[in-house]
């Protein structure tokens, strides 16, 4: 059996015309990482989107950090002061993962 | 031409008949759809031809003072109709909040392509003439909006902390319709008719078709909002139709006074009438998020849009002849 080692797991669900300034701020705040998905479908409080809407900007996308458990609080507050006024999920969870010297 | 003849001919080209079909098959819900990456080429397409097609009239027509008139007219319509839209929704819909007034204001300052698209092509289908130069007053007219929405915004005292960042700079000033028409525009008005003639086979005959198709989907996204649109106060439905109207009438004054032809004022009503729904909700999500887009979108691509291109187009077309 491999080792585990428990990290933060740090989701951040945006509207398409903020993920290149979340992007902005994770690197500033020194992310090592992150993988970004583009979401489907949902609905919220700015009412119901969908991905193949008249523009991305109206879209969804996930972007996905798993770090440290210090380093990912603070990218999630950074993270949340940025998108006060914005929707936006912000989600921190416990993870284990293979490789500790990635993270 | 009376104003019916002019609604029933441009009723009946493809282009608006296959917007009526989008439009059907989505509220019918069926399960029709154009691949988004398909939709995107064909905006490409269409905006790189467009804007290729005014770049080398320039280079045949020259540059002259009209056309510095035209850009200076289109960027203040630009400008002050948000301040007009804020005054009308303040009458016919008192009780939307600050955010989504600006919010909204902003989107019927700037314009929309294919609007624009589709005037053009019934001017052409009309044998009306209009200066090659509008597409460039096109690319003008979508951004001065955008920064009166926000100045509306901020002086209710709403906005978003991201509004300072780059990013909301690089959205208004360079985002890709923007970057596509200008740039088009200049690559025509370099290499002029004989460089054009290497590309036109492309950019010309398929023309009309791109553009019909592209309708289609028009009509399944408005569609799409439709449904959306039976959420939204009656006040604000009927800004959506009144608006334009208005908006047109000023645009039009403005470009008989300039001295643009019979076409050319037709344009700049068209540009003054329609509303944003790719740039501005774009600028709006990061700068203004308290505003809400299921009023905004809503309104620019399922009331206005419609209107513009079934009824708008031909009566902005009838006004200019009848009185001219």
């Amino acid at each position: 059996m491999h080792e585990l080692f428990r990290k933060k797991r740090l989701e951040i669900i945006v509207e398409g015309a903020l993920v290149e300034t979340v992007l902005g701020m994770l690197d500033r705040e020194g992310a090592t990482g992150y993988t970004i998905s583009s979401a489907s479908a949902g609905r919220g409080d700015a009412g119901r989107w969908q991905r193949d809407d008249i523009t991305p900007a109206l879209g969804r996308a996930t972007i996905l950090v798993v770090a440290k458990e210090d380093v990912a609080r603070r990218l999630a507050e950074a993270v949340y002061d940025l998108l006060a006024d914005h929707a936006a999920m912000i989600l921190l969870s416990d993870v284990e993962v293979f490789r500790d010297a990635d993270y | 031409m009376g104003f019916f003849d002019a609604a029933l001919a441009n009723l009946l080209t493809p282009m608006i008949l296959a917007f009526g079909l989008g439009l059907g098959a989505g509220i019918l819900r069926s399960d029709l759809s154009i691949p988004e990456a398909i939709g995107k080429a064909m905006a490409v397409y269409l905006m790189f031809a467009i804007g290729l097609k005014g770049g080398v009239a320039v280079n045949q027509q020259g540059v002259g003072v009209d056309l510095v008139l035209a850009l200076i007219v289109g960027a203040l319509l630009s400008f002050f109709l948000p301040f007009l839209a804020v005054a009308l929704i303040r009458i016919l819909s008192p009780a939307t909040d600050v955010a989504t007034r600006a919010a909204v204001a902003a989107h019927y300052g700037s314009i929309s392509v294919v609007t624009f698209l589709t005037a053009a092509e019934f001017l052409r289908l009309s044998g009306v003439v209009f200066e090659g130069f509008m597409v460039a007053v096109v690319a003008l007219m979508e951004t001065p909006a955008i920064i009166a929405g926000l100045w509306i915004a901020r002086r209710g005292g709403v906005g978003s902390r991201v509004s300072n960042s780059s990013s909301l700079y690089r959205e208004v000033l360079l985002n890709g319709s923007v970057v596509l028409l200008l740039g088009a525009f200049v690559i025509g008005w370099i290499v002029g008719p004989v460089g054009e003639g290497d590309v036109k086979a492309f950019f010309d005959a398929p023309f009309k078709g791109v553009l019909t198709l592209f309708l289609l989907d028009m009509g399944l996204l408005a569609a799409s909002r439709i449904r959306q649109a039976c959420g939204i106060p009656p006040g604000l439905v009927v800004y959506g139709i009144v608006m334009p109207v208005l908006s047109a009438a000023i645009g039009g004054v403005l470009g008989v006074l300039i001295g643009l032809s019979t076409g050319g004022v037709v344009l700049l009503a068209v540009l003054s009438a329609s509303a944003s729904y790719i740039a501005v909700p774009a600028a709006m999500r990061l700068a203004l998020p308290q505003a809400n887009p299921g009023v905004y979108v809503t309104l620019s691509l399922a009331v206005t849009f419609p209107f513009n291109v079934v009824i708008g187009i031909p009566l902005y077309l009838w006004v200019a002849e009848t009185l001219l």
